[in-house]
């Protein structure tokens, strides 16, 4: 991963530690699931007015080991030490009230409420004992969120404000409790990139005040942003306290997986071949009937990487859509190796040569409880040699999983283990065996590595080039400026549903960010 | 990643998503097994011994009562007997007596009797569920076979015996798939809620048959046009039957087609590339599109498969024993109802299923108020003990994800107890 | 719905002291001999069972009635949930030796007669259903019809409503609302027509039939016209379609007959009813079965002599004067010199 747009953010200073006792210290926590040991006598202290970021990968005891600070969990061994004296959570209840917060990767807010309900729920300021004091609740959110400079309406619906902001609202509703320990899981998982440098502003804002925050993360350029140290856990154990002065993404790395990474895949320079998939002209409507894709035009040859960059809702997803079937589009055209499969089903996409690695591998990209063997089938499932005149043969759909398996080192799971029992990692990495197994001609990627670690993303980059190097039209979309600027060979901004730049990789990440969000429009129209 | 430790599996690890509604019910139904169902009949049959228990009656020997009442004590004649040998006059000794007691062999095939149609009233609920789709509708779709198994059967005489039931019995299927098929194309094309259309579809069979059977209906009888009842089914077009007096509501091969039944029906789920569409329809029907599988069109096979499975129920029973259908005959029966019971209990599966129609055959059948001696039970309380058990079963069996959870949050409470040794100031505070 | 429960039992006495029959002295006649193997009666339900405050509740307070008036009588009472149970309850009384099995109505006549044909030492009897017809067409020697001379009490009911509408004068037309054409429904009111003919000689009966024993809006229409065509007395004999019939008399103003059961809790509006008595059938048809009096092949009929069939409660504003004119004519009917014709004219 490229370094982080760290320059204009740079915290003045990194805050000193104000004393000598942490104001939090887990010792030895231990924490056995069925077949799973969560957390191995795992270390951790967490000093006044410091960021600490809590890293790892996917399913390396995080969230675990904060669930059980949070008292969601207990411990089976271990101990938990708050100014040096030891405490003990039954509840959630009980955390608060000894001044821990947490903000969960899903917000614990109700939709229909203001915000300043949300923030109050639960410890209401009262009028004459049983009517909520609206006004007041509302007067102290605003006093809270002006002390920090949030930017948040306090009448406002929770349902009608960005998820940046919601998570604000979670952080305030902390705030409002008198937390003074924040712990904050994959907070910029939600978040577009814009709004996780408010988040990080905010949280500079937060220690500069002394409060403590732990910053669970398996993104390795956003903790060396904003920590000040870093724990990083591996499998369960705790693998080093490190500061983050001299701290680097490789050493990072290797201490999470446990072996080199590499972050810059090589790539060597192909002639494209023919246009595998031509796009002209396309209009593309989304479910409440808002046009979101207005006129995009573009083509992706065979052997080259192209790569739409955007934020996140410009369009993207009916993009993609309109150009797997998935979707019809209201005018425009999809060519495909030369034949216009524009208003196709689904079906026809994949017949024609269409591989499509989807944004959201959960609610899309696989049955969770179908198991890997009958995931990987999913498109192919009625053809020779799965089937014959409508009757499957198991044997041979087992045989080719364990095979695909093999090749894309899935591991956690044979063919007949349920892909809900997998990783995220290794999910993703079924959905790309069974797309890129299927020798398309076309294969579409978007978002390949959101919510993956650092070992799952290199093996995915490295895919998709190999792919591109035997010959195939990639047509990569992704928010991730890095993987974007890594991987293509030619780069399109989409913003507002219409391309506004193409660039050459060597772009700098400044200029294509202003494209993004904007900038570049007039220069192209 | 080069690294040879075995990966932990990671599922373990909770907070990573938050689960679907689907996803957790198919947590629980793995985890659940067959632990939770039993447990659900269990707590079911105990509640009921309570009841049983406040009208001053004593519950062990109502169950007593009850069981025998299934003639399912037919099992139980161990000892020393002896049996005639097949074509011969010997007779040797054998560790099983297989006609001891004519009446519990005769409970136990009016037992099976149920069975066989609560099998098939149950897949057409389980093969919708399959498919994401909750069918109330086998009721209606029931009716619907039984009118056109009563109509072929009873008229159409004159033809080949086989012939004749393998018509009746075809006609009554597909009738069931049309009227099951309308529901699916509803929920295929305008996206009308399943649950709301075959309710619909349950009262437009049981006035369509209430009109044709009713006094100077197509289908009524031409000989006492006084009674609302049909023609009785011809010879040709009924049902061989195999275990007990003909004359007497035997057993009819329907039983073996029944089973057969359960067989396909786990064939089709697990062995076609019909039953893979189902399924991913129904776990997933987003992941189903992306996959290239025409969900819409899957809704109407789905419903037209269910169907076919609650009109040859209907068949089965017209041309099995019933042999005729009145209008009280239709308005009293509730046999696709309790079909949802047994989907439910046996989990969508077809063992699952298998058992449930087992068990509620014999509850059914058990608690009519032959087996429930009328001097101990008056005849009413009887009549109403036993909706009342089957009443019960249902509610736990609705329950049962609550049983679970029940279950599982003693598992925690047990963890909790663990830790919570030392006293939590802070705890204590809120 | 409450008071129909009760009025079935209530009237099993009350009758007993308007009509004059001494259902209870026939009863107590019967002698008290003891048997060394108990006399075993069962009933069968149709799936209206036994709770249906209606037909099948009334025959098992006849069967209760005789378990407590017939000593050493052993009852047993099936109720059928499903068609499915017709045959086994059947069966399962007959393996067990009982005497006389009872089917509660045409609904089980199948059934009745399979097992019947199966268990032929045994005793059988359908209620409300002739031996005679399909599907025991009189060849059935253990099956014994229990039907009903329907047209004897509306014989006197007809000659109430003309000797009612002749005191009040003006139009001398009264009207009878029947369900379906059929013998049943005939024979209530071909005595309808005989007994008004006799005590208003001219008086005009209008006939209608509602095509339906359900749907009280369709016998509510017919009443009307009849109403319309200035009818004076109302009959219902169309089931529960019948209560649209005795609601349209109601709103006329205008007196209603019930039947079928006592139906004078409807309102002070009823006249009286046509009282079908299943419950002294069925107690008739057990107490013969035992005395030897079984009549296998055809019907034991009920009327006014054997109080099978009777009047409900008469209102208190009919004139004692009339009370005494149906005594009168019910005598002679149970002494066989009129015989009231069972074919609608």
């Amino acid at each position: 991963m490229a370094r982080p747009p760290r320059s204009a953010l740079e915290s003045p200073a990194t805050v000193a530690a104000a004393s000598d006792t942490p104001v939090l210290e887990l010792r030895g926590i231990t924490k056995r699931f069925p077949g799973v040991l969560a957390n191995d006598h795992v270390d951790l202290d967490l000093r006044r007015g410091e960021v600490h970021a809590l890293l790892g990968e996917n399913g390396a005891g995080k969230s675990t080991l904060m669930n059980i600070l949070y008292g969601l969990y207990r411990p089976d061994e271990g101990e938990i030490l708050l100014n040096g004296k030891p405490a003990e959570f039954t509840s959630p209840h009980g955390a608060i009230a000894a001044g821990i917060g947490m903000v969960h990767q899903h917000f614990m807010l109700i939709p229909v409420m203001t915000v300043a309900e949300n923030i109050v729920l639960a410890s209401e300021p009262r009028r004459n004992g049983v009517l909520l004091d609206t006004a007041a609740a509302e007067r102290r959110v605003r006093e809270l969120a002006e002390q920090f400079s949030f930017h948040i309406d306090p009448h406002a619906r929770v349902q009608d404000i960005t998820v940046g902001q919601q998570q604000r609202v979670e952080i305030l509703k902390a705030l409002y409790r008198r937390a003074d320990i924040l712990i904050l899981d994959e907070p910029t998982a939600v978040l577009t990139p814009q709004e996780a440098v408010e988040l990080f502003e905010i949280l500079r804002r937060l220690v500069a005040d002394g409060m403590s925050v732990i910053f669970i993360s398996h993104k390795l350029n956003e903790v060396l942003d904003i920590a000040d140290r870093i724990t990083v856990l591996r499998r369960g154990r705790k693998i080093d306290t490190i500061p983050r002065e001299g701290a680097t993404e490789a050493g990072l790395a290797r201490m999470m997986v446990g072996r080199e990474v590499l972050f810059r895949v090589d790539k060597q320079a192909t002639t494209p071949g023919g246009r595998l998939l031509q796009v002209d002209d396309l209009h593309v409507r989304d479910e409440r009937g808002l046009e979101t894709v207005r006129g995009v035009s573009f083509d992706v040859r065979a052997g080259e990487i192209v790569a739409i960059a955007g934020v996140d809702g410009n369009g993207q997803t009916q993009l993609i859509d309109a150009i797997t079937g998935l979707q019809k589009p209201d005018s425009g055209h999809v060519v495909v190796a030369g034949e216009d499969l524009t208003g196709g089903s689904a079906h026809s996409f994949l017949e024609h040569g269409v591989g499509h690695i989807p944004e959201d591998r959960h609610r899309r990209g696989l049955v969770l409880e179908f198991t890997l063997a009958e995931n990987l089938v999913l498109h192919d499932y009625a053809k020779e040699p799965y089937a014959t005149r409508g009757f499957l043969h198991p044997k041979r759909i087992v045989e080719a999983a364990r095979g695909l398996l093999k090749e894309f080192d899935v591991r956690g799971g044979t063919p007949e283990t349920r892909a809900s029992a997998l990783s995220g990692g290794n999910q993703q990495k079924v959905v790309v065996a069974r797309e890129v197994a299927r020798d398309p001609k076309v294969l579409i990627a978007a978002q390949p590595t959101r919510g993956l670690d650092v070992g799952a993303i290199e093996f995915v980059h490295r895919r998709l080039v190999e792919e591109r190097n035997e010959g195939r039209a990639v047509l990569l979309v992704s928010l991730e400026l890095d993987e974007v600027l890594s991987l293509a060979d030619r780069i399109l901004v989409i913003y507002e549903g219409q391309i506004v730049g193409q660039y050459d990789p060597s772009v700098s990440e400044e200029e294509l960010g202003i494209a993004m969000t904007g900038g570049a429009r007039e220069a192209v129209a | 990643m080069s690294s040879t430790e075995p990966e932990q599996p990671q599922g373990g690890e909770p907070g990573g998503y938050a689960p679907s509604v689907a996803e957790r019910l198919a947590f629980y139904q793995r985890a659940g097994g067959i632990i939770t169902p039993i447990i659900t009949a269990v707590i079911a049959f105990f509640m009921g011994g309570l009841v049983v228990l406040a009208t001053g009656h004593n519950p062990f020997k109502t169950y007593r009562a009850i069981f025998d009442g299934t003639g399912l004590n037919w099992f139980f004649h161990f000892g020393h007997h002896h049996i005639t040998l097949p074509f011969t006059h010997t007779r040797v000794f054998f560790w099983w007596d297989t006609n001891a007691n004519a009446n519990a062999s005769y409970n136990l095939s009016q037992t099976l009797l149920l069975t066989t149609t609560l099998i098939l009233t149950g897949l057409a609920v389980a093969f919708a569920f399959r498919c994401g789709l909750f069918n109330i509708g086998g009721q209606g779709q029931y009716i619907t076979g039984a009118i056109v198994a009563v109509w072929v059967g009873s008229s159409w005489a004159g033809m080949a015996k086989g012939l004749h039931v393998f018509l009746a019995i075809l006609l009554a299927c597909l009738a069931g798939a049309a009227i099951a098929a309308v529901a699916g194309f509803l929920k295929a094309a305008v996206g009308a809620h399943e649950v709301i259309t075959t309710i619909m579809l349950n009262w437009i069979a049981y006035w369509v048959g209430s009109y044709a059977l009713g006094r100077g209906g197509p289908l009524q009888n031409k000989v006492d046009i006084s009674v609302p009842v049909s023609s009785d089914v011809v010879k040709s077009g009924k049902l061989p039957t195999f275990w007990g007096n003909p004359e007497l509501q035997a057993l009819h091969v329907g039983f073996f087609i029944a089973l057969g039944a359960l067989v396909v029906f786990w064939l089709m789920l697990n062995r076609t590339t019909l039953g893979y569409q189902v399924r991913a329809v129904g776990f997933n029907p987003e992941a189903a599109r992306y996959g290239g599988i025409n969900v819409a069109r899957n809704y109407v096979y789905a419903m037209a498969i269910s169907g076919v499975f609650a009109g040859l129920g209907g068949a089965m029973d017209i041309l099995g024993w019933q042999y005729r259908l009145g209008v009280l005959d239709i308005q009293v029966s509730n046999i696709g109802f309790i079909g949802i019971a047994v989907a439910l209990l046996g989990r969508n599966t077809a063992v699952g299923v298998g058992l449930a129609a087992l068990l509620f055959g014999a509850l059914v059948n058990g608690t009519s108020t032959r087996g429930l001696d009328p001097s101990v039970f008056p005849p009413t309380l009887a009549g109403n003990l036993t909706l009342m058990i089957q009443a019960l079963v249902l509610l736990f069996v609705g329950a049962d994800v609550l049983v679970l959870a029940i279950w599982s949050s003693r598992k925690k409470i047990g963890l909790g107890r663990r830790a919570a040794s030392p006293p939590s100031p802070e705890g204590a505070a809120t | 719905m409450k008071k129909v429960r009760f009025a079935a039992p209530l009237a099993a006495l009350a009758t007993v002291a308007v009509v004059a029959v001494a259902l209870a002295g026939t009863g107590a006649a019967a002698p008290a001999k003891k048997q060394a193997t108990p006399f075993k009666a069962g009933l069968v339900s149709d799936v209206g069972r036994f709770n249906d405050k209606g037909f099948n509740q009334n025959q098992l307070v006849g069967l209760k009635y005789a378990q407590a008036h017939i000593p050493g009588l052993q009852i047993s009472a099936l109720e059928s949930h499903s068609a499915g149970e017709y045959l086994p309850n059947f069966a399962s009384l007959a393996r067990k030796g009982f005497n006389i099995i009872i089917g509660a109505g045409f609904l089980l006549a199948n059934q009745e007669a399979t097992v019947a044909k199966q268990f032929p030492n045994t005793k059988f009897a359908i209620t409300d259903y002739t031996a005679f017809i399909p599907p025991f067409s009189g060849k059935l020697k253990n099956v014994e019809g229990l039907t009903y001379a329907t047209q004897e009490n509306s014989y006197l009911v007809g000659c109430l409503a003309g000797l009612m509408v002749k005191q009040k004068g003006g139009s001398q037309t009264i009207g009878v609302v029947g369900g379906v054409k059929i013998p049943p429904v005939d024979t209530f009111l071909a005595g309808y027509q005989a007994g008004a003919a006799k005590c208003d000689p001219g008086i005009k009966v209008l006939v209608g039939y509602s095509q339906d024993f359900i749907d009280q809006a369709k016998c509510k229409t017919v009443a009307q016209n009849q109403i319309d065509q200035g009818s004076q007395v109302e009959f219902n004999v169309a089931g529960p379609c019948g209560l649209g019939t005795l609601d349209a008399a109601k709103q006329a103003g205008i007196w209603g007959i019930g039947v079928d059961v006592d139906q004078s809790y409807l309102g002070s509006h009823i006249l009286t009813s046509a009282v079908k008595r299943v419950d002294t059938g069925v107690y008739l048809a057990i107490k013969g079965a035992q005395n030897g009096q079984f009549k296998g092949g055809a019907d034991l009929v009920f009327n006014l002599k054997n109080a099978g069939v009777g009047l409900g409660k008469i209102s208190p504003n009919v004139p004692a004067s009339f009370l005494k004119k149906i005594a009168g004519l019910r005598a002679q009917i149970v002494a066989g010199k009129i015989k009231p014709p069972t074919k609608v004219k």
